[in-house]
């Protein structure tokens, strides 16, 4: 598991409260129980401050998977 | 982990680790819950404000059952009476406002006409919705408005009557005016607190674009933490005296080695204007009415020279029981709590220690120990942000508790004169002004049901609201009572509250009295009010109901030493009794009623 997945995937056992969550780059909110909207705000907000990036609203509209966000990040690097 | 809720809070860790701390929070009480109804209307998103606020309530004690209008629906919701809001039947009602709400911004070239009724328009607004929370007893907390953003009249949108910036601080003055004349309706000061974190960091434009928050995820903790100090303050969950310990928290250097002109106080030095800072500000916490206290490792001469010094703010009299010796700070913490008489969680102790922290700790587990560095800036920004003592609203009860207390102590050296109680009781030349509740003394009643823990037989909490629709209802009996005395006026410390339960019976809902006036024979007259007028107004029994609490032992055998009999132990543990009131002897005690 990359490092980036790695810390993407504490970030989703934080904030959907399960410790033992495993996700890869396909892992969408359909796969994931509890990702809904409402996590994907924290979701996306932890991930920028983890990682010292800021997305844009464009960036926002494209994630669609955690490969989405791994994607998002390393465009903003 | 539960340092994140802190000031200055971390807010990162708060977003992203909810549930934990929540979970951290509800297996660690400092001291027992109460339950209360909170409903959020929001005017943006508000999922993270809610969840972040039910932290925030854990913190102060209070558990929090939440419901969130939909999107944007925070007018129609309460006008409208949306059945789920009214079945939920909310203590408050949040109104989640902010600029992203303002529908009626001034024009460039607005007449003055023009812009009084966009004023007016925005206001009458907001008034529907207090008006209809009025109507069904729910205290209001509203968000007054930040400032906006941008500026295009730059410097003169706060002075032109058009400007955008004059139009929200005219705005927020009709708010003002609006708290003023309505007692269960509180501002909750965003105006403020956007300003003291900076607007650039509270508004933040991505959020509100993607997800329509009115503010940034770093913002949230500071909104909630505001809130949560008027919900405690509200339901008496805030803190009434601080405990300060002296070297490197009062004043900087260890006045024992350095002497009284060597430790740092007054403006000589930098450090030393910032230790007479903290001080203003804890004297002006103690001018409206928190008690405070020293603890303090010194010899206590050495201790009162640091306050005898011309320029050092507070002064030995502004402290009503004062701990310099040696002895463990928990013992003379014990003393302080026994002496001042009110629950040990109503205590902030302040102290620049970590070890003197941890040995009060392990005996005191419910006085507030927040970390304290050596920088007194740091300390009066912790001290005044975290809201411990945050009133709802200040009055001459509270404005004359610290020559209360003195008279009070007075009064023990007094008693230890006489031979006898009475004697002493005889000579305090009583006075009691025992009645009906008033609309004039609604605010005090309020806060004294909201604040009494150990004379309180049933601990019922009441709004202002609650308290206002009893003046009138026949079903109810009520007395309050007032206790002058030849050391001066306790102010308004005792209330009764029968409710007509059928069968001729009224059952005591509410029996409390402030500790200040206990054993001086003032319950037991009130109550031979209270048995007449139930007798004037044709009842024959008197339900009486006592339900322990941690706090209220003393007054567990009340009912028995007033002739009831014991009847039965309800399943909420609560104990009822029953007086008939044919059976009851009236008795003199040294208090002359006034008629």
């Amino acid at each position: 598991m990359s490092q980036a997945l790695s810390k993407v995937q504490e970030i989703f056992r934080d904030i959907l409260d399960t410790t033992n969550l495993v996700i890869d780059e396909r892992s969408t909110p359909e796969t994931v129980e509890g990702w809904d909207s409402i996590a994907n705000v924290n979701i996306i907000i932890a991930v920028e401050e983890d990682f010292g990036v800021k997305f844009d609203v464009q960036d926002l509209q494209n994630i669609k998977s955690v490969g989405d966000i791994l994607t998002a990040i390393q465009n903003k690097k | 982990m539960l340092k994140c809720l802190d000031y200055p809070y971390e807010w990162s860790v708060i977003s992203r680790k909810n549930k934990q701390l929540q979970r951290e929070l509800l297996e660690n009480p400092r001291h027992g819950f109460i339950e209360k109804k909170i409903a959020v209307l929001g005017g943006s998103t508000t999922f993270e404000v809610t969840k972040t606020l039910n932290l925030f309530c854990l913190k102060k004690g209070i558990k929090a059952h939440f419901w969130e209008s939909d999107f944007g629906l925070y007018y129609d919701d309460m006008v409208f009476e949306n059945p789920e809001l009214m079945q939920f039947s909310p203590d408050i009602v949040y109104i989640h406002t902010s600029l992203r709400n303002i529908k009626s911004w001034p024009q460039l070239g607005d007449s003055e006409k023009v812009i009084q009724d966009k004023l007016n328009y925005e206001f009458e607004h907001l008034k529907a919705i207090w008006k209809k929370a009025a109507q069904h007893n729910f205290t209001v907390i509203q968000n007054n408005f930040e400032l906006p953003f941008y500026r295009s009249l730059g410097n003169l949108d706060g002075v032109r009557v058009d400007g955008k910036t004059k139009f929200i601080n005219d705005l927020n003055q009709m708010i003002v005016q609006y708290a003023h004349e309505n007692k269960s309706f509180l501002v909750n000061d965003i105006n403020y607190l956007s300003a003291s974190l900076g607007l650039n960091i509270w508004n933040n434009e991505e959020i509100w674009q993607s997800y329509k928050y009115a503010l940034s995820f770093q913002a949230i903790p500071h909104l909630c933490a505001q809130i949560s100090s008027i919900v405690a303050a509200l339901f008496g969950k805030t803190q009434k005296a601080l405990i300060l310990d002296l070297d490197n928290t009062l004043w900087g250097g260890v006045i024992g080695d350095d002497g009284s002109s060597g430790i740092k106080i007054g403006m000589d030095t930098p450090e030393g204007e910032g230790f007479s800072q903290l001080q203003s500000y804890i004297l002006e916490l103690k001018n409206r009415g928190i008690m405070l206290a020293v603890c303090s490792k010194n010899e206590e001469q050495n201790a009162l020279e640091g306050f005898r010094r011309s320029d050092s703010v507070l002064k030995e009299q502004d402290f009503l029981e004062f701990r310099a010796n040696w002895n463990l700070k928990s013992t003379n913490i014990t003393d302080i709590i026994k002496k001042m008489n009110i629950g040990e969680e109503s205590f902030v102790y302040l102290d620049d220690s970590a070890f003197e922290r941890s040995e009060v700790s392990q005996t005191h587990k419910k006085i507030i120990i927040p970390e304290v560095s050596t920088s007194p800036i740091k300390t009066l920004q912790m001290l005044d942000r975290e809201g411990f003592f945050e009133p709802v609203v200040i009055l001459d009860e509270d404005l004359k508790r610290n020559s209360m207390y003195q008279s009070d102590r007075q009064r023990d050296t007094l008693k230890n004169q006489f031979d006898s109680n009475d004697e002493f009781l005889q000579s305090l030349a009583m006075s009691a002004e025992i009645k009906p509740f008033s609309e004039m003394y609604l605010d005090r009643i309020t806060q004294l049901i909201n604040k009494t823990n150990q004379f309180n037989l049933t601990t019922k909490r009441y709004t202002i609201e609650d308290i206002k629709k009893m003046l009138n209802d026949p079903h109810y009996v009520h007395l309050y009572g007032r206790l002058v005395d030849r050391f001066g006026d306790n102010g308004l410390t005792a209330v009764i509250i029968g409710r007509d339960v059928g069968t001729k019976t009224l059952e005591i809902d509410s029996w409390l009295m402030s500790c200040r006036v206990f054993k001086r024979g003032f319950e037991y007259q009130l109550f031979q009010e209270f048995v007449r007028l139930a007798q004037q107004k044709g009842y024959e029994k008197i339900r009486g109901v006592y339900k322990p609490t941690a706090k209220n032992k003393i007054v567990a055998d009340i009912y028995v030493e007033l002739g009831f009999k014991p009847l039965s132990q309800s399943p909420e543990g609560s104990f009822v009794f029953e007086l008939n009131l044919k059976d009851f002897k009236e008795k003199k005690y040294y208090i002359e009623v006034q008629p």
